[in-house]
């Protein structure tokens, strides 16, 4: 053992003949593991993935025009519903709060039926 | 009033650039981390190859260290290489290209591993638990060092992520632990103590005594 390899293994005890082992299961494990030509095939991916963003460019440019309107959109629903609920629940009146809110007619079964046909 | 600038200067300049581009370093093997970083930023593809050359070995290695013998290494190797070229630009040199490297195949690795929890907890009876450590390849080998090799992946495997990281880097990559604490992004002291545990871990699940020193 070199002084240097020495000066390492001590740095922090580390058993030498374990780093051994340790080194030459994973070195059989990678040659068993890897496919042949890695740079090559990491080359191949590359290219393929430069070809994917060129090809999706405007929708990738959508989305992200898009992601803070829908942000906004979802903030409003969550501010309508969290108004709902807290008009429902002081509601003593027979109108949904939308009724309310829109200022319609109460509709219910009975005025259905009560037809108010004007002469004009 | 003289010119400080001869007009000669400006109408030998397009010659002159065309010449200096011409002679813009060129890139080989021997060429160094900046140098190919500044040429694959500036397009060439070869450059890039020549990086991916150099670090093939640690990537794989550490990779392999923290997955085992799974085909998902190779995908993930690639993937380390290809978020490499997209973070080039964020480089800035504060550690080596090196350790660069091989934070991000630790935390690619990790990913991994939290998928492969993610889909055991989902399919608890699925393939994952049948998948045998050490392949079957060496089944013409001495089976007392291939029972070996399988008891040593289990610890491994057996060991908390976290403590599995500075297992590899400081024991399978021989980095320092100078080397292993900046690469994770960790203190000095915190490797050290997960060195320690997970070594600890590490020999009380071997069964034989005798692989250490």
């Amino acid at each position: 053992m070199s002084i240097a390899q020495h000066h390492h293994s001590s740095e922090a005890d580390v058993p030498e003949g374990l780093s051994q082992e340790l080194r030459m299961l994973v070195h059989e494990e990678r040659d068993e593991t890897m496919m042949s030509m890695p740079t090559e095939r990491v080359m191949r991916a590359l290219g393929a993935s430069r070809s994917w963003k060129k090809e999706n460019v405007l929708s990738l440019e959508l989305v992200s025009w898009f992601r803070p309107v829908v942000l906004a959109g979802s903030f409003v629903i969550l501010m309508l519903i969290a108004y709902n609920v807290k008009l429902s629940s002081t509601n003593d009146y027979d109108q949904s709060p939308t009724e309310m809110l829109l200022g319609l007619p109460p509709v219910t079964v009975a005025s259905a039926y009560e037809l108010s046909i004007e002469d004009h | 009033m003289q010119l400080s600038i001869p007009i000669s200067h400006w109408l030998t300049l397009p010659s002159r650039l065309l010449v200096e581009k011409v002679a813009a370093p060129s890139i080989s093997i021997n060429s160094s981390d900046e140098v190919l970083i500044g040429a694959t930023l500036g397009g060439d593809d070869n450059a890039f190859r020549i990086l991916v050359d150099r670090f093939m070995d640690e990537v794989s290695r550490t990779v392999t260290g923290m997955l085992g013998p799974v085909a998902e290494v190779d995908d993930v190797v690639q993937e380390v290489f290809i978020k490499l070229h997209r973070s080039l630009t964020s480089f800035r040199g504060d550690s080596s290209l090196k350790t660069f490297v091989i934070r991000m195949a630790i935390n690619k690795s990790l990913d991994a591993l939290r998928k492969r929890k993610r889909a055991r907890w989902l399919q608890p009876w699925s393939l994952a638990e049948d998948q045998d450590p050490v392949s079957s390849a060496n089944s013409d080998g001495n089976i007392e060092s291939v029972e070996r090799k399988r008891e040593l992946r289990r610890a491994i495997d057996r060991l908390p992520d976290n403590q599995k990281a500075v297992i590899v880097l400081r024991m399978i990559e021989d980095l320092s632990t100078q080397e292993t604490a900046t690469a994770l992004n960790l203190p000095y002291g915190t490797v050290l103590s997960r060195l320690k545990r997970g070594l600890d871990r590490l020999k009380s699940d071997l069964e034989s005594s005798t692989w250490l020193d």
